[in-house]
């Protein structure tokens, strides 16, 4: 037990306002925004990612089945590995087209490490025909058009014992 | 409470001891929620507050998923969810909390809609009152059952096992 200020400790936002929507296919790839390099505090039994960000349906109507996950690197991006517990299939499914965008709030509770690491959200889509576009808006304009939007917002922030 | 007080003897500042926790549950065993109260895995916590009546932020996340059979033939979600709180860490007194409580589904009318999705309720508790806290959820009906913390597809593959988003619980007292 401790004043909060004490127990948690290197807060670090990112938000990356050169952000531009990208369509997810069926190779993993990085998602854009949610990189962050991150050296826990000495001593810290936690680490905490938090991650807000949207999807589109487009290009596929009938649904968007994203398949995403927590990465990180300790080569400084060369290589990534996956960690366990943070693995999820979200979107929807429709016989019919359905058009939905998502938002999704992510909150991971890691255990803590020593030395600097980067953090990444990565994914794919299912199959070919439930790809989907990160960060693609539509009611953000005043035409019949589409365009970014809100990038990824990222926190990250240890937690002592 | 603690003061610090300077050499003249006025406060300076204080400060206040105060209750937190951060847990995962690592790779939980799926949860497959029907029409009786469940308690969601990982969402049960102690609060041990030195202060009377604190003001708690209570922070949990999970996946929820339709469950689907084959084809197109889904088991459309509708679960209703509400935080609970105890004295006896839910032996025989277990009160609802008033104004926590939602749903979640995908959609209803539709006969083929699924929806999988994780979920973050976040809820602040004014003088809080017992000692324990925990969320709870039931579907609306038993063709309204989900499916909580696992994946059955991912990555182009149907049911690869070890698929989980831990389910995780932030707890601070502010």
């Amino acid at each position: 037990m401790a004043h909060l200020e004490q127990k948690i400790r290197n807060y670090v936002h990112h938000v990356d306002t050169s952000f531009a929507k990208e369509v997810i296919s069926t190779t993993v790839e990085y998602y854009p925004g949610t990189e962050v390099t991150y050296t826990p505090t000495p001593g810290a039994s936690k680490v905490i990612y938090e991650c807000n960000y949207q999807i589109s349906w487009d290009p596929d109507g009938l649904g968007s089945y994203p398949c995403t996950r927590l990465q990180y690197s300790t080569d400084n991006g060369s290589s990534w590995t996956t960690i366990s517990g943070t693995q999820m299939l979200e979107g929807n499914y429709n016989s019919d087209n359905d058009y939905l965008w998502h938002n999704f709030m992510y909150v991971f509770v890691l255990d803590s490490w020593t030395g600097e690491r980067k953090l990444r959200l990565s994914g794919r889509a299912f199959g070919s025909t439930t790809e989907y576009t990160i960060g693609r808006s539509y009611n953000t304009h005043t035409s019949s058009s589409e365009g970014d939007g809100s990038c990824p917002h990222v926190t990250v922030y240890s937690v002592m014992p | 409470m603690s003061a610090c007080y300077s050499v003249f003897g006025d406060a300076m500042s204080y400060k206040v001891d105060k209750f937190s926790l951060f847990q995962a549950e690592d790779n939980p065993t799926a949860q497959e929620i029907s029409t009786t109260y469940t308690e969601l895995t990982g969402s049960k916590c102690e609060i041990k507050s030195i202060n009377q009546s604190p003001k708690i932020l209570y922070k949990y996340t999970f996946l929820a998923s339709t469950i689907w059979f084959n084809g197109s033939n889904y088991n459309i979600h509708f679960l209703h969810v509400k935080l609970q709180k105890s004295n006896d860490n839910f032996s025989s007194n277990i009160v609802d909390v008033p104004n926590c409580l939602f749903n979640i589904s995908s959609d209803t009318q539709a006969s083929a809609d699924a929806l999988w999705k994780t979920c973050t309720p976040m809820f602040v508790l004014e003088n809080f009152d017992s000692k324990y806290l925990r969320l709870v959820a039931r579907s609306y009906s038993t063709s309204n059952k989900a499916r909580l913390h696992t994946s059955y597809h991912y990555d182009g593959q149907v049911n690869p096992g070890n698929i989980y988003y831990n389910p995780s619980l932030i707890v601070m007292e502010l």
